[in-house]
């Protein structure tokens, strides 16, 4: 796998996962353009890509803002060339204070689809110019294990990574016949911030995680729920999307792999 | 990737996928076992590995019988010393002349879960033990596309072969943590695309005598625009 000459883009890139996913195409010789909402870990981490690949930008984006996602997209070209990959990483889990919520409310449902699905759909609509004029092109949407099956809490949140891997699907078809393909990854369990708060929620609202640190609900539910006994982390996404726009999976589209340890077989 | 070191049995690898698969493991460093019935083609495919710089041999293996895909793990142990890779690919598609019937008979129900389920049954038991002692593996099974909505007999065979994937990595992952407390192989089913082998020119001829089978797969092969390539 090499991606020298090759520029990727990642929204939410500046930490967490998105953070992992920049670093591994630029260790591979992407250049990375990081979109964030987060200016001031945009340019750190664009710093730290810029060290491994030699070229790299940074654009402060919200993706839920059309003009703001075409002017991601202009800016990628005039920074560091038109797109070959785009990997849209960024989302949410709810609006402000839903870990706190035992219910999903009707912002956290608006907000959720804002970001998670319309902000996913505003940056492919903002790239796909670019890259069907150049025939060429790879996109990695995350959506997660929670969009394979309801869970009892966060209801908003498994159903908007459910409509990502349908987006994903009605993408992949049609962008199929501009050579660009389209798939999604669904992680597992990794213990990242958004966990952590995920965690508090079940020890508070699920009877079997009552009184249980954050931690303590993620490692039982490991050894409840996921056939090898170890969480994910930010790296195997990384290597995954990695796969996705090599040349090995040249004839792989409209697929969701799921990266969670055997937690979900379908 | 890298599997420099590395062995690799794959079953029905001397055509078609199989022999694709044994090619690109071998590019990539492995030591390849060509387990097939058909022993012509299959010395083709090791000469073409040996001339790549990595090992390789012939096996001949029929895995409808439990004691030949035993014989081929013992022998790519002693051969090589450890096996970390098993490919269940041999497939078929029908007891002989099934390209020539519209609707399987009993014996291509019985031919086709035979090899495509029993198959991988029998090769994924010959390893088992010794993966699962070792705490380390990887069994990649090849389905089908048609194993989701397709024709009867072939489909339902590699769609169960999806499942015995899935039951299977259950099933070693909770033995394995009885004796040993710690993680356990992979088993995953890799779903094969079609693929251009002579397979795909019978099951088209096929076509030609089913048309109304032929719309929801060739919308599949609009909207990939290619075909995909055994590698």
């Amino acid at each position: 796998m090499n991606f020298k000459g090759q520029v990727a883009v990642v929204t939410g890139g500046a930490t967490g996962i998105g953070r992992a996913i920049a670093l591994k195409l630029a260790d591979k010789g992407a250049a990375v353009m990081i979109a964030d909402i987060n200016e001031e870990a945009a340019i750190i981490t664009a710093d730290e890509v810029a060290e491994i690949s030699g070229s790299s930008a940074h654009f402060v984006t919200d993706v839920t803002n059309v003009a703001g996602c075409e002017g991601l997209a202009q800016a990628t070209i005039d920074s560091v060339g038109p797109a070959d990959f785009l990997v849209n990483n960024a989302g949410i889990a709810g609006s402000p204070g839903w870990q706190t919520r035992s219910h999903s409310t009707e912002d956290d449902w608006k907000l959720t689809y804002q970001v998670n699905v319309i902000g996913m759909s505003n940056v492919t609509s903002a790239f796909r110019q670019q890259m069907t004029k150049r025939r060429t092109g790879r996109i990695v949407n995350l959506a997660s294990i929670a969009g394979r099956e309801g869970g009892p809490t966060l209801a908003h949140y498994s159903a908007s990574k459910a409509a990502v891997i349908s987006l994903t699907q009605s993408t992949a078809l049609e962008l199929a016949r501009f050579n660009i393909t389209v798939n999604a990854i669904c992680p597992g369990l990794l213990w990242t911030p958004m966990w952590e708060q995920v965690g508090e929620r079940y020890a508070n609202d699920v009877p079997a995680y009552k009184g249980m640190s954050p931690r303590q609900v993620l490692d039982a539910i490991i050894a409840e729920k996921i056939p090898m006994q170890k969480e994910q982390t930010p790296e195997d996404i990384a290597d995954t999307v990695a796969f996705f726009v090599s040349d090995d999976a040249k004839n792989i589209t409209g697929q969701a792999l799921n990266v969670d340890g055997g937690f979900y077989m379908r | 990737m890298d599997f420099e070191g590395k062995t690799a049995v794959v079953t029905g690898s001397a055509r078609g996928i199989g022999r694709g698969i044994a090619l690109e493991l071998a590019a990539r460093g492995s030591n390849v076992v060509i387990a097939d019935m058909d022993e012509e083609s299959a010395r083709e495919v090791v000469a073409e590995i040996k001339a790549g710089g990595t090992r390789s041999y012939y096996c001949e293996t029929d895995v409808t019988q439990q004691w030949l895909t035993d014989d081929m793990v013992e022998a790519a142990l002693e051969e090589y010393g450890q096996l970390d890779v098993l490919v269940n690919n041999a497939g078929v598609g029908g007891s002989s002349g099934f390209t020539t019937r519209k609707t399987p008979l009993v014996e291509d129900w019985q031919a086709t879960f035979d090899v495509n389920v029993y198959g991988i049954v029998k090769g994924t038991q010959s390893v088992e033990k010794y993966m699962v002692d070792r705490g380390y593996g990887k069994i990649v099974n090849i389905s089908s596309i048609s194993g989701r909505p397709g024709f009867a007999s072939y489909a339902a065979s590699k769609a169960a072969a999806i499942r015995v994937a899935g039951v299977g990595v259950q099933a070693c992952s909770a033995r394995h943590k009885r004796q040993h407390g710690v993680p356990r192989p992979n088993l995953d089913a890799a779903v094969a695309g079609y693929c251009e082998v002579e397979k795909i020119y019978r099951r088209a001829k096929r076509w030609i005598n089913a048309p109304t089978d032929f719309p929801a797969n060739s919308y599949r092969f609009g909207a990939a625009g290619t075909r995909t390539d055994p590698r």
